[in-house]
């Protein structure tokens, strides 16, 4: 073999391999120029001894790097073929991504309970601790241990479930675990009490006969009315998520404080400036509070000399509803998924 | 209460702001006022008097001596003046007085007042009367009315001649005693109500309302006007029992200031005068006591301040005291407040720190966050279980529901409740309310068929408190959690209970991530709550642990699936959340994972039908003992190629050491073990 011939077993070589179209072609093509029994180059490299020096030391050079040549055309064209395949597959499989992803069942919690954790988060920071109550009640701690006498016009207040068994009744407000808990507990006390109480009458967008409550007390030696509208403060601003929500107190009547008063917050929605939510007033009623009345100290032991105390208790659901807009506090007691599965 | 501003307007001296800002005036320092309306000039205000000021602001009076210390206006009630009494008629010659009921009744006074004229009344009154939405009667009733829209105290007028024996008895109702009252209706009474009466009968029920036989008509010629502190509760006790509230009622009940009352009475024998003609007979017929004497509170201006965090100074307390009515006097300690005669609810220092604070504005609090630190205590562990749980069950799918706290006849009818175990509701507003809920399960299986008319699958749960009666008529109640989940219809999926198996596997879910171990399953066959089961008989769980039940799962029964309208598959699961929070346990401490390879092996157990897996299953740990690190059943078949009578469980097992890599020989050895345990126990392996 010449370097002539040569030259042109590398031409048709390099031809074959881009010709060949897939791995079997390729290794047909590997064969014939590199088989060992009938290789075309192998056969030429074997004959290489028989030239003659002059010629072996031309030839044999260039028939070696013809075949390291062909050997990196040879992988070249693999890796092309390979490359070319993951394309066509990629090709093949390709979806459409804007499809909707598959969904696992997905819960929800009630938003009351959102709310409520929220509360309790916000407080837990500032010291307090949740406690608990039962739902039904006697007169005693729903009542009198509240200072509201029997045949107390303050009795009027709330319309009370009573219970077919004397005595017994289902809790008006919150206010009645104060009772349990500082029966329990000695002072100094912060407590927050989230939970649902019972009105006895006609329902309507904004009436249910249950609803919840997240009542509030702190007993220290050093307690007062500006203590709880800073405590309060906190408490809005952040469950609201609004740095500017300010606090005003009126004046009102709670049996179990003195003084009593009514809490307002300035209305998040307009920012005071009035609007539907705060009925064109900048504020939005949002709670009753007040210092812990003596009565109530007298009633569970606690002498009202040494300590004092505030109390507050909130609407949950009426907070709940000016938070997300809902015009009907029924949704929340009617397990209709179509309002649930918003939250 | 209705207040006409033009009304208070009379009350004062000084130029009392216009309506809008004494609205504002009243909303930060005094009442809440509701609604301010246009009545031709007047504007009425709708003000929201609460109980604790009712005694003295359900008044023009009262009001507009509120309105004059929150302004620069004076107080000036109207003085009635010196009557000018009959020389001839003396009013104890004419009727007489007698209490026999002083609980009932403490001071009872009468004017006589001879030869009027009803008729009519004049415009003026007739206007006063309307603009407060009054109906206006004749001038007699008009008068009293307007004494007590004016003073607070109300008044009565009997026609004297109808009154038999000239005497009036003050006294308990006789029992079943009857009264016709004006209007007409007739009200059965009780020796806990006051009556008025003379010595045949009554004439009016005390504090409440007048009767018709004393009735003041056109042809009325002497009238016998009264006056009378009633006793507070009992007035309100009467009002309720008979559903009888009445202008005069609310304000009796709320307590009307005694200090009042003989000035209200001159007032209304003055006013009678001046509308009807006739002529006052000398003298007030009375009996029983009043007592007003002057009550004193001690405060302190620091204890003032410290209650409501501000830095007032004393002699702005006192200030603020004197604009309402209190005589101040220092003494070496601090302050003697002297309360104003119809101030009924002062009685301590909090009370006098009240007034203080709100007339010095509590707007002006300046807001301080308390300064100590407190350690939390333990929050209540239902309440973080409950939270724990909640967050559980949503993370499975689960949409938390809140539903209401009462069941009524028809849903203790459909799930077979036994009444006498329901805690009833004495007086419901509606018939749905009439027992509290013995379990969240009804409620929410209907909440979940009216879901299900609108989508294919619903998973619900709820964690809210139940009730029933327990022993002695005690009322229990606990904190549960139920869940339900209903499916589309599926025959196939019916027969393999998988409503059931998805509501099982919740539970164990919930239970392992709670930490909660040494949970048994058994069939569940009673409620003590009901006649015959709600559920499917053979479809039902009892969940124990250790030895105690805490809850159960369950298919509904497929007659109330029916009735609630559903017709997929629908299975519950129902559990005590005190019993969960006394177990639950955070993990204390890991367990080292093996550095040696695991072997797995599959073996499948022909059994009987109805074999309980547990069983099978049990033998199979056992035999396998520590070298078997775990076995899942991954299948169960009935049906082709087996008998009817049997099914093919089919369990993986896993084989692993903590010390060594297992070799085939001792796993062959110890799968050997487990298929001769099986075979013992009548069980065939299938190979």
């Amino acid at each position: 073999m010449n370097i002539q011939s040569l030259k042109q077993l590398e031409q048709a070589s390099e031809t074959e391999i881009r010709n060949a179209a897939d791995a079997v072609a390729l290794e047909r093509v590997r064969l014939k120029y590199l088989g060992r029994q009938s290789g075309t180059l192998t056969k030429a490299l074997k004959s290489l001894k028989d030239l003659p020096e002059a010629e072996r030391k031309a030839v044999g050079p260039a028939a070696n790097a013809f075949r390291q040549r062909f050997e990196a055309a040879l992988s070249a064209r693999v890796r092309e073929l390979v490359d070319n395949n993951a394309l066509k597959r990629i090709a093949r499989e390709k979806i459409d991504v804007s499809a909707p992803g598959t969904r696992l069942p997905k819960g929800h919690l009630h938003p009351l309970t959102q709310l409520i954790e929220k509360a309790v988060d916000i407080f837990s920071g500032m010291g307090f601790t949740v406690a608990q109550g039962p739902e039904v009640e006697t007169e005693f701690y729903n009542f009198d241990a509240l200072n509201v006498p029997k045949d107390h016009p303050a009795r009027d207040m709330q319309d009370t479930f009573w219970l077919d068994v004397p005595g017994l009744l289902l809790r008006t407000q919150t206010s009645s675990v104060q009772i349990h808990y500082m029966e329990q507990h000695k002072p100094p006390l912060r407590v927050i009490v989230p939970g649902r109480v019972f009105r006895n009458e006609a329902t309507d967008a904004t009436h249910e006969t249950q609803f919840y409550q997240l009542e509030g007390l702190m007993v220290d030696e050093d307690v007062s009315l500006a203590n709880l509208k800073a405590v309060l403060g906190v408490f809005f601003r952040l469950l609201l998520d609004d740095e500017d929500i300010r606090i005003r107190f009126r004046p009102s009547y709670f049996p179990f404080v003195e003084p009593g008063v009514e809490v307002d917050i300035s209305c998040f929605k307009c920012n005071g400036k009035g609007c539907a939510i705060c009925k064109r007033t900048g504020w939005i009623e949002v709670m009753g509070a007040g210092m812990v009345h003596q009565a109530v100290f007298e009633a569970v032991g606690i002498d009202p000399r040494r300590w004092r105390g505030f109390a507050f208790g909130a609407g949950l659901d009426r907070i709940a509803m000016i938070k997300y807009g809902v015009d009907d506090v029924r949704l929340f007691y009617d397990a209709d998924m179509r309002f649930l599965k918003q939250f | 209460m209705k207040v006409s501003y033009h009304w208070l307007k009379e009350y004062v001296t000084g130029t009392l702001p216009q309506p809008e800002r004494l609205r504002e005036l009243f909303t930060k320092y005094a009442f809440e006022v509701e609604s301010v309306e246009k009545f031709g000039t007047d504007s009425i205000f709708d003000i929201a008097v609460l109980p604790n000021r009712a005694h003295d602001c359900l008044s023009h009076e009262g009001v507009a001596r509120e309105a004059a210390a929150l302004t620069e206006c004076s107080f000036a009630p109207y003085e009635p003046e010196l009557l000018k009494e009959s020389k001839k008629s003396k009013a104890s010659d004419l009727v007489s007085v007698t209490i026999t009921a002083s609980k009932l009744c403490a001071w009872y006074g009468a004017r006589v007042v001879t030869g009027v004229k009803v008729g009519p009344s004049p415009k003026w009154l007739r206007e006063k009367l309307e603009a407060l939405g009054q109906r206006s009667v004749n001038n007699i009733v008009d008068a009293t009315n307007f004494v007590m829209f004016a003073t607070g105290q109300p008044l009565h007028a009997f026609d004297c001649a109808k009154i038999s024996g000239d005497a009036i008895v003050v006294r308990a109702a006789k029992k079943g005693e009857k009264v016709t009252v004006l209007g007409g209706e007739t009200y059965e009474l009780s020796p806990a109500d006051c009556v008025i009466a003379d010595t045949v009968g009554a004439l009016a029920i005390g504090g409440v309302k007048g009767g018709m036989k004393a009735e003041v008509t056109t042809k009325t010629k002497d009238i016998v006007l009264e006056c009378a502190s009633f006793d507070s509760s009992a007035v309100r006790a009467t009002a309720r029992r008979l559903g009888l509230r009445t202008d005069a009622s609310v304000r009796f009940e709320n307590g009307v200031p005694q200090s009042i009352a003989a000035r209200a009475l001159d007032h209304g024998a003055e006013l009678v005068l001046a509308v009807a003609g006739g002529e006052v007979a000398r003298g007030v017929v009375s009996t029983g006591a009043l007592s007003f004497g002057p009550r004193r509170v001690f405060f302190t201006e620091e204890g003032v301040n410290r209650l409501l965090g501000v830095n007032i100074p004393g002699r702005e307390m006192r200030a603020i005291l004197e604009r309402l009515g209190f005589v101040v006097k220092k003494t070496a300690k601090g302050y003697q407040a002297t309360v104003p005669s119809h101030r009924l609810d002062v009685s301590h220092d909090a009370d006098i720190a009240e007034e203080i604070g709100r007339l010095y504005g509590l707007e002006d609090i300046f807001a301080v966050l308390p300064r100590n630190i407190l350690l939390p205590a333990h929050e209540d562990a239902v309440y973080s279980v409950s939270e724990k749980i909640k967050r559980i069950a949503a993370g499975m799918g689960m949409t938390e529901a809140y539903t209401r706290s009462f069941i009524g006849e028809a849903d203790v009818a459909l799930f077979h409740y036994l009444r006498e175990k329901l805690v009833s509701v004495q007086k419901p507003f509606s018939q749905d309310q009439k027992y509290l809920r013995p379990s969240l399960l009804p409620k929410l299986l209907q909440h979940a068929a009216a879901n299900l008319r609108r989508m294919r699958e619903v998973r619900m749960f709820e964690v809210g408190n139940i009730f029933c009666v327990a022993a002695r008529k005690k009322v229990q109640e606990e904190t549960v959690i139920a869940g339900v989940v209903a499916l589309p219809e599926d025959a196939e999926a019916h027969q393999k209970g998988m409503a059931f198996y998805e509501e099982k596997g919740a539970v164990e879910m919930l239970l392992e991530k709670l930490g909660i171990e040494d949970v048994s399953y058994s069939f569940h066959e009673h409620d003590p709550f009901v006649s015959e089961p709600f559920w499917h008989p053979a479809r039902a769980a009892e969940l124990k642990c250790g030895d105690m039940t805490i809850g159960r799962v369950a298919e509904l029964s497929s007659s109330i699936a029916r009735a609630l309208g559903i017709s997929g598959r629908i299975a519950f699961f129902g559990i005590r959340v005190a019993a969960l929070a006394e177990r639950a346990q955070e993990r204390s401490a890991y367990a080292p994972i093996s550095k040696f390879p695991a072997v797995e092996r599959d073996i499948a157990v022909l059994v009987l039908a109805d074999t309980r897996i547990d069983e099978a299953q049990g033998v199979i740990e056992n035999a396998g003992g520590e070298l078997l690190y775990d076995s899942d059943l991954f299948d169960i078949y009935e049906g082709e190629h087996l008998e009817a009578d049997r099914k093919s469980l089919a369990f993986h097992l896993i084989f692993q050491s903590n010390e060594r890599t297992l070799t085939d020989k001792e796993v062959d050895a110890v799968y050997a073990r487990i298929v001769s345990a099986l075979s013992e126990q009548g069980f065939e392996v299938r190979s």
